[in-house]
């Protein structure tokens, strides 16, 4: 399609890369942005810009930060002793929003995948393991419920156990307000292993 | 549209959009199709626990001639081979046969007999000593049944039962001279007699009696190289398999750690 404005066809190019935004999706954007007040779109591609520039990975556990180490790994009231460790930074998110866990994390940037050629060396694992070796008592495996982050799991289990670890992976079951009937049986067979005592 | 139901084992699974998942599925019935699982990563979903790698399901699609990808509509896991998940060696060996079926199968073209070996052969991997021969039996067998059937029993020339080796091994022709009747041939292989023994012995058993097999890691090897080259000669599979490089990686690995832990304790003695 050949629009009046060329710089209007560039940023609908633009959107247009972005994950899950297609062609269409990327016109009604930028036509709802050309009509917000210069300011507000001076405030989103400043802040595009910025996040760029300041944010880098944290030195210690590979999250997110604009300063190093980040604020988690900082914090000297967090539980240093209790490792969370994750595929990717945006996990750390959907933890903290809980703001129920006091340890520190360790962020994977991935799973081991034979299909995708992602070995060991592909991710932070040997900066886990460097880790462990001080004064960490419990490693929480907390990678997606699937065939590969279950291998991951595995992996890391027999890696770290040497080292006196306790590793443990997160329980995995049935969601809140879903249906007995309808869960699948490997599910309803997790949830049934890791029952808990009712108190 | 008509609405299919049969099983399959899911070779490839990956997300697509926002909340949804693209399967490569291997089906008993309708051969290998690419199928969508429209909101399988919703928590709430009831396709998300039965859409994913090397699951064996019970599945109902969708099908419309003019797509390539067709929609899952419903799944229940068969068989999630969780055996195979506690071992990161076995699990590459069972990925590499799901890759391998991936890159060698057309669409949509079934093969009851096949989709029984894939079932048996992803059953028995656990058992077995040497999981990678699992993989090179289940190559061998898929050439045979694709028509490249090579002789392993009998030499071309003299049609004598081998005694001593190297056998030459013609990639070309399918087939071995022996030690007596060796002869110039552009795709002629040296081949040691217990790599063409475990060769006839692995193309006409059964996965389950791979069980008791102990094999020479040097033999294994040449069963390897030859394998690839033979399916690479005669049906143009030039893509090596990703999850073969990432069991090397990992067996590497394994080696190079094996052996820093005998010299740290090798340290350790000698310190007293």
């Amino acid at each position: 399609m050949n629009l009046s404005s060329p710089s209007l066809e560039k940023l609908i190019a633009e959107l247009a890369k972005l994950p899950g935004i297609g062609r269409k999706s990327a016109q009604r954007l930028a036509f709802y942005l050309l009509k917000q007040p210069q300011e507000e779109v001076e405030n989103l591609a400043r802040a595009l810009i910025e996040v760029k520039q300041k944010t880098r990975t944290c030195s210690v556990c590979f999250n997110l930060t604009e300063g190093d180490p980040c604020p988690i790994c900082r914090d000297e009231q967090r539980d240093r002793q209790t490792l969370c460790v994750v595929e990717e930074a945006h996990d750390i998110f959907a933890i903290e929003k809980l703001g129920q866990y006091r340890g520190l994390y360790h962020v994977l940037g991935g799973v081991l995948s034979p299909l995708d050629g992602v070995d060991p060396e592909h991710l932070h694992i040997r900066e886990l393991v460097e880790r462990c070796r001080q004064n960490v008592k419990e490693v929480i495996i907390a990678t997606s419920p699937s065939a590969e982050g279950d291998v991951t799991a595995l992996y890391l289990a027999k890696l770290l156990r040497p080292l006196g670890v306790k590793v443990t992976r997160i329980a995995r079951g049935i969601p809140t307000g879903s249906d007995l009937e309808y869960v699948d049986e490997m599910t309803l067979l997790r949830a049934l292993e890791g029952r808990s005592t009712l108190e | 549209m008509p609405i299919y139901r049969t099983e399959g084992v899911i070779l490839r699974c990956r997300d697509f959009r926002e909340s949804s998942k693209i399967v490569e599925c291997y089906t008993r019935d309708y051969g290998k199709v690419t199928l969508v699982a429209k909101g399988a990563k919703r928590p709430k979903s009831r396709l998300g626990g039965a859409v994913d790698l090397l699951n064996r399901i019970e599945l109902v699609f969708y099908y419309k001639e003019t797509r390539e990808i067709q929609t899952l509509s419903q799944a229940e896991i068969l068989d999630a081979f969780e055996d195979l998940r506690g071992d990161l060696r076995q699990f590459s060996i069972a990925v590499s046969l799901c890759e391998f079926l991936d890159a060698v199968e057309a669409r949509e073209h079934p093969n009851v007999r096949l989709y029984s070996q894939l079932v048996q052969s992803l059953e028995e991997l656990s058992g077995v000593r040497q999981p990678e021969l699992v993989l090179y039996q289940f190559v061998w067998r898929w050439l045979s049944g694709a028509g490249f059937r090579p002789r392993f029993r009998r030499c071309m020339a003299c049609g004598r039962q081998p005694d001593r080796g190297p056998v030459q091994f013609a990639i070309g022709r399918g087939g071995f001279f022996c030690a007596n009747c060796r002869r110039p041939e552009s795709t002629g292989r040296d081949l040691s007699l217990a790599a063409l023994r475990l060769l006839l012995w692995m193309r006409d058993r059964q996965v389950s009696e791979l069980k008791g097999i102990k094999a020479d890691p040097d033999t294994i090897a040449e069963v390897e190289h030859l394998t690839w080259e033979f399916l690479r000669y005669h049906t143009e599979t030039t893509r090596p398999l990703r999850s073969l490089s990432f069991l090397r990686k990992i067996g590497q690995d394994e080696k190079e750690r094996r052996e820093a832990d005998v010299q740290s304790t090798d340290r350790c003695k000698a310190d007293g």
